[in-house]
């Protein structure tokens, strides 16, 4: 009877453990894979790896860290210049390898908090954002040369051109800084970083948090926030272009709007994609097409149309005409955006089955990239 | 279902709050958690009754006599026990009910903070559908009140804590930070079993206490160490609000919290078994 009795009260611990636990989701994934393709190579951060995949046959050329290390979780998409591949983790670190060998080439812990975003690279800089608030500049050995402090967390990767470096923040504003900037508009803190003093060219309020990547064209930048507005900015000035809501009937954007010649295609988390005018702003389709699916990840832009993906798992092509053919549907579901590399469709899934699977535009496979365990 | 009638309204209470109190959503997290414990008060009340009136019974002499008397006789003894409870007036599924009934509120209002302090993407991404105007629209009369959506990327600052992560604090010449959260919680779980828990004259019962008493606050303050903060804190403000619900419901001995007192109680329930 004691011994019954010990066992129902340990029973009683372990069943509140499991049921706290259980509603935390500890374990389960804080993000989806973050991908980018150069140079015929596929480099793939999900989790407690970052991988570089021939994206001819989805060969594993290296992975990163080379011993697995669980408690590692990386999700921004690497971004390669030169030789030199970089990407952030959730543990504030930003990591520099060699894209050959995925050999690590330096490391940078300054920051305070998680990197989401991925980083843009120029010849002289790394621009890296992190949740912290800042974007961290450092220089191509990966030393600090200077910080911009933001009024929230950051999670959109920057755009940079000749002169300045435009990225969005999760305070609702878009910015833009010179990347040549004046020594005296820098303040140095105690521990010898050096922090822009708000010395911004512009920034312009876009009245909501941003969470995907602007896209620059013709001196304009085309950004979207999460309560489903899509704003034209002129480079120049700051200025609001125009603004497209659709009424407010737009949903939450995550994913970067895709230009096809004159014409914005931009999907919502409501499953609608829509187009509009890259000029004006206006509609196109008097109504959008509906996928009937959650829409996160950004399009891709083929020559037949524009490819997107949906959360439960079915990968579609669209075009201008709204004429829109399902390529397949898969059991995955699927956030990240697709990127169309000579014909074939890279889609990654947050599913063990295929972490990065190509598929060419009539829906049958190419290869598929399982990591092994 | 689960989601729009329980887990929706408590985030968009809970940004009501935040939004109201000048952003801050440590605080905002303490007064919801008071909010939802004052609204279950009847509840509770009728719970901590029941369950004391359970308690008291056990040392009841008839009680006892009949767990001797027919301690052979199950079926007789099942039937004694009733007609006690009917006697007595006391029903012993009667502090079941309210719990089970505050049961969904309690995991809505942990899972509602729990999903409000999402600060990655697969949580933010499913944190914002569940946003709504309507508790700002209702009370628009407030100036100021800010569209919910927009205080998406909440302050996650709290005194020396960020919500959305386990809780150290730091003290120059020491190397490690201190988990003062996780120890205040533990500790404050402690006392409020302690101080709610009477003996009785079933010795197992009180072993069984006993350990409760200690495993309790032990699996409460390793939650507060390794979950976020924001949790530890709501974990916090539910003890005290309990600990003052008991006292003003006139149910807690500050005498539980002596050993001696216990051990004396066991003996007892040892020379009745």
């Amino acid at each position: 009877m004691k011994y019954s009795k010990k066992v129902i009260t340990l029973l009683i611990v372990l069943m509140t453990a499991l049921l706290i636990s259980s509603c935390t989701n500890v374990g389960a994934a804080s993000s989806w894979p973050g991908y980018t393709v150069d140079d015929g190579v596929g480099y793939l951060s999900f989790g407690a790896q970052t991988y570089a995949i021939d994206i001819s046959n989805g060969s594993l050329q290296w992975q990163y860290p080379a011993e697995s290390d669980r408690t590692r979780q990386a999700y921004g998409a690497p971004q390669v210049l030169d030789g030199l591949v970089v990407f952030g983790d959730y543990a504030n670190k930003l990591v520099a390898v060699n894209a050959a060998n995925g050999t690590e080439k330096w490391k940078f812990s300054g920051a305070q908090d998680r990197y989401i975003a991925s980083v843009e690279l120029t010849e002289s800089f790394v621009f890296a954002p992190n949740t912290d608030g800042y974007i961290y500049a450092l220089n191509s050995d990966g030393a600090m040369e200077w910080k911009f402090r933001t009024e929230g967390p950051n999670w959109t990767k920057p755009i940079a051109d000749e002169e300045f470096i435009y990225f969005a923040s999760m305070d609702h504003n878009m910015y833009a800084i010179s990347q040549t900037y004046n020594v005296s508009s820098l303040e140095l803190a105690k521990d010898g970083s050096r922090t822009l003093r708000g010395d911004y060219a512009w920034k312009t309020d876009l009245g909501m948090a941003i969470v995907a990547d602007p896209i620059l064209q013709n001196g304009v930048l085309y950004s979207a926030t999460i309560e489903g507005k899509l704003f034209a900015i002129e480079i120049e000035t700051g200025e609001i272009l125009w603004s497209f809501d659709n009424n407010g009937e737009l949903g939450a954007v995550w994913g970067s709007p895709v230009i096809d010649g004159s014409i914005i295609f931009i999907a919502d988390t409501e499953g609608d994609v829509y187009t509009v005018d890259k000029d004006t702003g206006k509609q196109i389709w008097p109504s959008p097409f509906n996928a009937g699916g959650k829409i996160v990840g950004g399009g891709a832009l083929t020559p037949d149309g524009v490819v997107f993906a949906t959360d439960g798992g079915k990968i579609f092509l669209i075009n201008q005409e709204k004429e829109a053919k399902t390529i397949i549907s898969l059991e995955s579901a699927i956030y990240a955006p697709v990127i169309n590399e000579e014909r074939k469709i890279l889609i990654a899934p947050a599913s063990e089955d295929g972490l990065l699977t190509a598929f060419d535009l009539e829906g049958f496979e190419v290869w598929s990239f399982v990591p092994s365990k | 279902m689960w989601e729009s009638l329980i887990i929706e309204p408590f985030i968009n209470a809970l940004l009501f709050i935040y939004d109201l109190i000048g952003e801050n959503f440590g605080l905002a997290i303490i007064l919801f958690t008071v909010v939802i414990k004052l609204v279950t008060w009847p509840l509770m009340s009728k719970q901590i009754n029941s369950s004391r009136a359970i308690q008291d019974m056990q040392s009841d002499p008839d009680w006892i006599a009949i767990q001797k008397k027919y301690k052979n006789d199950k079926d007789k003894l099942a039937q004694e026990q009733m007609r006690f409870y009917k006697e007595k007036g006391i029903s012993p599924f009667a502090s079941c009910l309210p719990t089970l009934i505050q049961f969904p509120v309690i995991i809505g209002l942990y899972q509602g903070i729990i999903q409000t302090m999402g600060n990655a993407p697969m949580q933010m991404l499913n944190l914002i559908p569940k946003i709504s105007p309507w508790l700002t629209d209702v009370f628009s009369f407030i100036p100021g009140l800010k569209d919910p959506l927009s205080l998406i990327p909440l302050n996650s600052q709290f005194l020396w804590m960020d919500i959305g992560r386990p809780e150290r604090i730091f003290i120059p010449g020491i190397s490690f930070g201190i988990p003062l959260l996780a120890i205040i919680v533990a500790l404050t779980s402690f006392i409020q079993t302690k101080l709610i828990s009477s003996p009785t004259s079933d010795a197992q019962a009180n072993q069984m206490t006993g350990m409760m008493n200690i495993y309790m606050p032990l699996l409460m303050g390793w939650f507060a160490y390794s979950l976020a903060s924001g949790l530890a804190l709501y974990f916090l403000a539910s003890n005290l609000f309990s600990i003052v619900q008991y006292a003003a419901l006139g149910r807690f001995d500050i005498k539980n919290l002596l050993p001696k007192k216990k051990i004396e109680v066991v003996k007892k329930g040892e020379k009745n078994e």
